[in-house]
């Protein structure tokens, strides 16, 4: 039976990928467009971005502009702020995803053609490119939830509780050292 | 093709009729009065088979994608003279159409093989990752099949069904290689090539996909198969005539991008360009 489903899982695939390229329009991707676009915006993107990241992080995330906010503005005011910051936080992860977006369709539009391509190093790329669209996906789901100042709470106390398991792990395998120990050998 | 060479008939029968043939294990009850709409749908498809013929005929096609009309050709001659068969001589229909069919399954191959080559022909960098890709797959389908078969968890295909559908799974498999890689890569495929390769990659998949429940579920999707095949044929059919009516030239090679730059250097920018992306990401989540 497991046989009949992965068969069937194929089937499907095939046909979901099959409705994607039906999708995909021709101009899109179009010979010339990515190459040579991405060729020019790229150096802009990365130096624009460059010189906004320090200031654009700590302002977005940190906790210091949401407590003055807190302790000395209305509610209107918090919820303004909240707003706006989540907006910025958007703005800001569309820029992360664009950024790899830039950096893996260049690679692309060169190696499609390139003879000396490498399967593992493409793999690794893809991988990489994935993993990061999948943690922009992440920390926009928290942005969503919970706002910007959430994001670092959130990871802090995940920081704190891995800590924790840690510490517990660390205490369960001393304990298991010291009962060995402890053991009276007949 | 073999879609519409309506597989209602064929009862499973293992022993007598295992020794006369080959591989199948299908014998005839008797011959039986073909349904209307069985006799409309086998004459629709040889009408589109034959306009598609006459298309690629007329516009000269036939040299620019030669195992696809050679396979319509093929599947075409085949259905008339199934039909002349089913409809005169009953009795060897069950042999010729499992015979017809595996013969359609290499030409199927062949097919596939000239899609790859329209698809990734001049993109020498995404031809060799699909090879790779296709590679690396049948050694695992190949190896994990095998090792069911020697622990014997999984029997050996023991009827054509079952034959038909792994070969059309290998087929489907290398498929996705295909439609993965010209979707990451953005490979620009032109209206006409991607007509013929959507059409022959849903046909695959339902014919995964039939066959699979066809052989799982035994007789009672049987009737569920007798009008699911050759309708997804027709369906397949029409999207081939659609696509191929109006000549789309293929899209203009790229030209070579403005700096020369090797693939490592490349490659080495890219994977930069993600780290650096990360970083940004990380900082934004670091406490």
């Amino acid at each position: 039976m497991s046989g009949a489903l992965i068969l069937l899982a194929i089937a499907l695939l095939l046909i979901g990928l099959l409705g994607l390229l039906l999708r995909r329009s021709d101009f899109a991707s179009s010979p010339d467009a990515s190459p040579l676009l991405c060729d020019a915006t790229a150096p802009s993107a990365y130096q624009a971005f460059e010189q906004r990241r320090g200031e654009l992080l700590d302002r977005i995330f940190g906790p210091d502009d949401w407590e003055f906010v807190l302790n000395h503005a209305p509610k209107r005011v918090q919820r303004l702020f909240l707003q706006e910051r989540k907006e910025i936080a958007f703005y800001w992860l569309s820029q992360i995803r664009s950024l790899a977006k830039i950096a893996i369709r260049i690679h692309i539009a060169h190696s499609r053609k390139s003879d000396e391509l490498r399967p593992v190093l493409e793999l690794r790329l893809a991988i990489d490119y994935f993993m990061i669209r999948v943690k922009c996906a992440i920390v926009a789901a928290i942005l969503w939830l919970g706002g910007p100042v959430a994001v670092r709470r959130m990871i802090k106390q995940v920081g704190g509780l891995s800590e924790e398991l840690r510490g517990m792990l660390e205490l369960a395998s001393k304990g298991d050292a010291l009962s060995g120990e402890t053991r009276v050998p007949r | 093709m073999d879609l519409k060479r309506f597989p209602s008939q064929l009862t499973v029968k293992k022993g007598k009729a295992f020794e006369a043939f080959l591989l199948p294990c299908y014998d005839f009850v008797n011959s039986r009065q073909m349904k209307p709409y069985e006799l409309f749908l086998w004459l629709a498809c040889v009408a589109l088979e034959s306009l598609l013929l006459l298309r690629g005929w007329v516009s000269e096609w036939f040299r620019k994608y030669p195992f696809f009309f050679v396979y319509l050709a093929c599947v075409f001659i085949q259905d008339i003279f199934f039909l002349m068969i089913y409809l005169f001589h009953f009795k060897y229909y069950a042999p010729i159409y499992w015979y017809g069919e595996f013969f359609s399954l290499v030409i199927g191959c062949c097919v596939a093989w000239e899609i790859f080559r329209l698809v990734l022909g001049r993109y020498p960098g995404a031809g060799r990752m699909a090879r790779n890709m296709l590679l690396f797959a049948l050694i695992m389908v190949l190896t994990k099949s095998l090792g069911d078969v020697w622990n014997g968890s999984v029997p050996w295909p023991g009827t054509a069904i079952e034959l038909e559908r792994n070969l059309r799974a290998i087929q489907a498999l290398s498929l996705i290689v295909l439609a993965s890689l010209s979707a990451y890569y953005e490979i620009p495929i032109g209206r006409n090539v991607k007509g013929i390769f959507i059409g022959y990659g849903l046909f695959v998949a339902t014919s995964v996909m039939t066959l699979t429940l066809r052989a799982s579920l035994g007789e009672t999707f049987q009737a569920a198969w007798v009008f699911l095949q050759p309708f997804c044929y027709a369906a397949v059919l029409s999207l081939w005539s659609a696509a191929l009516w109006r000549y789309e030239g293929d899209p203009l090679l790229e030209g070579q991008p403005k700096i020369e730059e090797d693939y490592q250097s490349v490659a080495r920018v890219t994977r930069k360009g993600l780290h650096q992306a990360r970083a940004f990401l990380s900082k934004a989540m670091r406490p």
